[in-house]
């Protein structure tokens, strides 16, 4: 499983909660980044793009999956705010297992 | 070569084949010179001694803000996250080496976004900043949010150029 994040601080707080079957992905250069040709380096059963909840995180997510069409959004909790991100959601006591419970219903409904 | 950086050359040429193509550096290379648009030299790149030397350069408010990011004191450790202004800059910024199979790929580093009245964490509101106190201001950092320098794997280049005061 592959987590596609906004920022390299982002990046290293999830790792911090990543089992060992898992990792975490950023271009490092912000939202907006995200170059077709990476698409193909990202090899794994699931991929999921968790972004920040404001409108640069949409644009950034909508990006990656137009490279990436397996790619699955994984929209934060709407209590976050509107420009809460991944940091924000751990500090507040989040969990990977209820981010798992995100992407895994972000996946049926895709589905 | 036109820009005239010496030891720098492979870095122009590296950003003339990004920017112009193949052709124009085939074109440099002939005539020895480069008679296209003025780009800045790249920045030298950085190697994995100039990380370790940010990261030994982390002052408590650094720590700070890593923490208050979210990040352990272990992830701030193996992750060599510094502090420290980048080569030819005066404003201090975090410092976050981008490595790769132990080696150093690139060295981000970000602007240092902190309130000036009450030290929380800023967002970007507009051009403005906006903390969690609800305090606005202005960044003092002129630069844009992230400077990317190129990483190598040759021993310590020299860089940074200033050092944080001793606290």
């Amino acid at each position: 499983m592959i987590w596609i994040v906004e920022g390299e601080l982002d990046r290293l707080v999830l790792t911090q909660h990543l089992p060992s079957d898992a990792a975490a992905v950023t271009s490092t250069g912000g939202a907006d980044t995200f170059a077709r040709g990476w698409a193909s380096l990202l090899k794994a059963p699931h991929i999921f793009v968790l972004y920040d909840n404001d409108e640069a995180g949409e644009r950034g997510a909508t990006k990656v999956r137009a490279a990436l069409p397996r790619a699955v959004s994984v929209p934060l909790p709407l209590w976050l705010g509107r420009r809460g991100d991944l940091t924000d959601y751990f500090l507040a006591g989040g969990t990977y297992e209820a981010l798992l419970d995100l992407a895994r219903h972000a996946l049926r409904r895709r589905r | 070569m036109a820009c005239g950086a010496k030891g720098r050359v492979g870095d122009y040429l590296a950003w003339l084949r990004h920017t112009q193509g193949e052709a124009a550096v085939s074109a440099a290379l002939q005539t020895g010179a480069w008679v296209g648009p003025q780009a800045p030299p790249p920045a030298p790149p950085l190697a994995l001694a100039d990380a370790i030397i940010y990261h030994l350069s982390l002052t408590p408010t650094a720590l700070a803000y890593y923490h208050k990011r979210g990040l352990t004191d272990d992830t701030i450790l193996r992750r060599r996250l510094g502090y420290g202004a980048p080569p030819g800059k005066s404003h201090q910024r975090f410092v976050l080496p981008i490595l790769s199979r132990g080696q150093l790929v690139n060295l981000k580093f970000r602007r240092d976004d902190t309130c000036p009245t009450c030290g929380a964490i800023g967002q970007s509101e507009g051009e403005e900043l906006i903390c969690l106190q609800g305090h606005r201001y202005r960044p003092a950092d002129p630069d844009e949010k992230y400077i990317g320098i190129q990483g190598h794997n040759r021993p310590f280049s020299g860089a940074p150029t200033k050092r944080p005061a001793p606290v």
